[in-house]
């Protein structure tokens, strides 16, 4: 079921009834209601798929008991190990068979060994590398010691298959959510009405900003070749803000639903955009990934300790694997790669990376300009491997791009269209910026306004989104 | 919890009964299936041709060419789930009906409206004709079937400039047709004919099975059944897929063979039809219609 659909509108209430009203009275029985209404909520997409989160959920809530009841380290170590295999199994299995085994075997071609293979049909389950990674933390935790296991299995259901944050997140830790399902939840009239508030920002970003830039999007990278580089960099453009509004949308609806049935869920977004450099760019872009492979991969490899060889080893591959993440496919590797090249110089002269202060300006400095305008714009073209199809689509988009049509008057369908595009991004960016200090973009927008003025401005977003409002579109971070 | 409540009411009751008065407003507005679903309500009973199908017939076939009461019954992107419900919608009330018309094109067996970018048409079959084609709330709904954006400009037309959105005849043919064909229809038919391409055959036996049924319904009834290949431009055959048009003709030709008052006609490639008869690379203009309609009547004789 997506956020932006009908299905939705009339599923949401639904819940929220039962929940505040009808179940009210039992803990117990409002934690059964989230997860009976997440895997409906899942199981629209395909039911079948059900059985795969029931299956994680089952494995890790008897491990994680084991893990925690196991005195001997090589027994606690090898139960961990099992947990990873199986919720990595998944994952490898469903998302990254064919990409291996394809290949393995263009490797063995290399060689002059031809060996016979079709590759298998294997639907990737939406959500899988979101609630596997959040399983997996889970007995990990357990394993360091950092969290005890939960007996309730209600409890452990819900916090795995929540329906808010089920299929993209944010990548919720045991130690942050759990608690909230084992604790009664109080009904908050400002906790509503700020729910609220950020689902609707967070729709107006997705279907209003996300959806229209996918129309330019689209097509200019399903058809590059027929485009000059100018047009090429105006849909790389697009693509940036499509991508940011697209997902931040999709956490900012989650955070938002979450917050009308009385949890809080972790921050997934700073406003990124605004990052003077690429490392404070990736502290501020998907925080719960990012953090989680900081705590589970990249500080257990070392971290920035050890020798600037251990160092560079450790970066590149953190960012590889953030890249691969994503998708089993080279162009994601060669994302990931970039990114982490970024971060090199400063590695090899052992400096850190200066993080502009005094963000709070409301008028950027120059420095603080030239600071964000230069990430943005190394994000514009590194983000065309993202999206497009394969790695030698995306180098032949780039060469374009940087060919001497870059400064041909850009040729394209509905450019009156991409303008006003241009005036929306603009003027959304703007509110973004003023609301850079909070949680999300318009959480204290007009808070000091008298009401009618502050609904006016509500009923602007809802009347955007209306006007837009065609067939559901796909949130992009359900493919991975 | 109450303030919380009251807050949200009186913040959605304004959006709710706005988009009940665009829903009522939309509504009004005359259209085809609206034209259509009216005419074989009160006339279904005089109706001795009807012409079923998508496009192809809906432009290519001129009722008032062919003899006795005809009615044309196709609508654009128009499939045989859907013809098939049409006939079932009136049949009681189809008490003089002697033939029945039907399109088989290049894409009829291998696409469903409901599955198509067209399916925001099916909110029509539901609203005008009741067929209950989709039973979800949206596709109940013109507001919520098609963008905003879209409808406030259909309101501004229809209110404000007074401009209609019924584009058919009295007997349901399709005016909307351009006159004169492209400046390049050799490309508009390789492109419309690469579009009707259907790599996904897995709709094949759903549009077959409902051939079957309507051709059944026929035969119990002794209506004459005629399933028609409309002529297409000679860029449009020539660049059709050969397996998926061999499937087509090979099930145009079974039904003949199989049901008693079946025949098959295939004009894809008359060469009597040429570029003027044409508005683009699958779709016959005025001229075709009339060149069509007028071929089948001889041959119903």
């Amino acid at each position: 079921m997506l956020f932006n659909s009908l299905d939705f509108a009339v599923f949401l209430p639904i819940v929220f009834v039962l929940y505040w009203f009808v179940f009210q009275t039992s803990l117990k029985l409002q934690n059964i209601l989230v997860v009976v209404a997440s895997y409906i909520f899942y199981a629209w997409w395909d039911w079948r798929f059900l059985a795969l989160i029931l299956f994680s959920t089952i494995v890790d809530f008897t491990l994680g008991l084991l893990i925690f009841k196991e005195q001997n380290d090589s027994k606690r170590r090898v139960l961990l190990f099992l947990s990873v295999f199986v919720n990595l199994g998944l994952l490898g299995f469903f998302k990254y068979f064919n990409f291996f085994v394809e290949n393995f075997i263009q490797a063995f071609s290399f060689l002059g060994m031809r060996l016979q293979y079709s590759a298998l049909y294997i639907i990737l389950p939406v959500g899988i590398s979101f609630y596997t990674f959040q399983t997996l933390s889970y007995t990990i935790d357990i394993y360091k010691k950092r969290l005890e296991p939960t007996t309730n299995v209600i409890s452990f259901m819900a916090f795995v298959s929540f329906f808010p944050q089920l299929v993209a997140g944010p990548i919720e830790r045991a130690r942050d959510l759990l608690p909230q399902f084992e604790t009664k939840r109080v009904f908050s009239v400002d906790k509503a009405k700020d729910g609220l508030k950020q689902a609707l920002w967070g729709l107006f970003k997705k279907m209003v900003i996300a959806d229209n830039c996918a129309l330019f999007v689209d097509e200019f990278f399903g058809n590059h070749e027929a485009y000059s580089g100018s047009a090429l960099l105006i849909g790389a453009f697009f693509f940036t803000i499509q991508i940011y509004c697209d997902f931040s949308g999709y956490s900012d609806i989650a955070i938002g639903v979450s917050r009308l049935f009385g949890f809080n869920l972790s921050k997934n977004f700073a406003f990124p955009y605004f990052a003077t450099n690429i490392a404070e760019f990736w502290r501020r872009w998907h925080i719960s990934l990012t953090t989680w492979f900081k705590d589970y991969f990249y500080i257990p490899l070392g971290g920035s300790r050890g020798t600037k060889v251990m160092q560079v080893r450790n970066t590149l591959l953190i960012f590889i694997v953030i890249g691969l993440w994503h998708g089993a496919a080279w162009k994601f590797v060669v994302y990931g790669f970039i990114n982490g090249l970024h971060f090199l110089p400063n590695i090899i002269r052992g400096r850190k990376k200066k993080i502009i202060q005094n963000q709070n300006e409301l008028i950027p400095s120059i420095q603080t300009g030239l600071g964000i305008l230069k990430t943005f714009g190394f994000l514009v073209i590194v983000r065309v491997f993202f999206r497009a199809e394969d790695l030698s689509s995306a180098l032949g988009y780039l060469q374009r791009i940087f060919s001497r049509s870059l400064f041909a008057i850009p040729e394209f369908a509905n450019r009156v269209g991409a303008l006003y595009l241009m005036v929306l991004i603009v003027v959304f960016m703007t509110i973004e910026w003023f609301g850079k200090q909070n949680a999300y973009g318009i959480e204290v927008l007009g808070g000091t306004w008298k009401r009618k003025y502050r609904w006016g401005f509500y009923y602007v977003l809802v009347f955007f989104i209306f006007y837009f409002y065609a067939k559901p579109q796909q949130f992009i971070y359900f493919q991975f | 919890m109450k303030q919380f409540l009251k807050l949200l009411v009186i913040f959605i009751a304004p959006i709710l009964i706005i988009g009940g008065a665009i829903e009522v407003l939309l509504r009004q507005i005359p259209n085809d299936y609206k034209q259509k679903a009216a005419y074989l309500s009160s006339n279904a009973n005089t109706i001795e041709t009807l012409i079923l199908g998508s496009s192809h017939s809906l432009y290519g076939i001129n009722p008032d060419y062919l003899k006795g009461n005809a009615f044309n019954a196709s609508f654009v992107s128009q499939t045989p789930d859907v013809d098939w419900a049409i006939l079932q919608q009136y049949q009681n009330q189809l008490t003089n009906l002697k033939t029945i018309i039907i399109r088989l094109s290049y894409a009829s067996l291998f696409e469903t409206l409901s599955e198509t970018n067209e399916a925001w048409r099916l909110k029509d079959y539901n609203l005008y004709f009741h067929l209950q084609q989709d039973y979800t709330f949206k596709q109940h709904s013109e507001l919520l079937s098609v963008k905003l954006q879209n409808n406030l400009n259909r309101i501004y037309n229809y209110y404000v400039l007074g401009v209609s959105e019924t584009s058919i005849t009295q007997s349901g043919w399709g005016i909307n047709a351009h006159v004169t064909p492209p400046e390049n229809l050799e490309q508009a038919g390789i492109n419309v004919a690469q579009r009707h391409t259907i790599s996904d055959l897995s709709q094949y036996h759903f549009n077959t099975d409902n051939f079957k049924a309507i051709a059944a319904f026929c035969e119990t009834r002794n209506i004459q059944l005629v399933v028609i290949t409309l002529p297409g431009y000679k860029s449009y055959n020539s660049y059709m897929d050969k397996t998926q048009w061999q499937k087509t003709e090979d099930f145009g030709k079974f039904l003949d063979s199989t049901y008693t008052t079946c025949t098959y006609l295939n004009f894809l490639n008359d060469e009597s039809f040429t570029a003027q008869d044409f508005f683009d690379g699958d779709h016959l203009n005025a001229q075709g219609a009339k060149k069509l309609s007028v071929k089948l009547q001889e041959l119903l004789k």
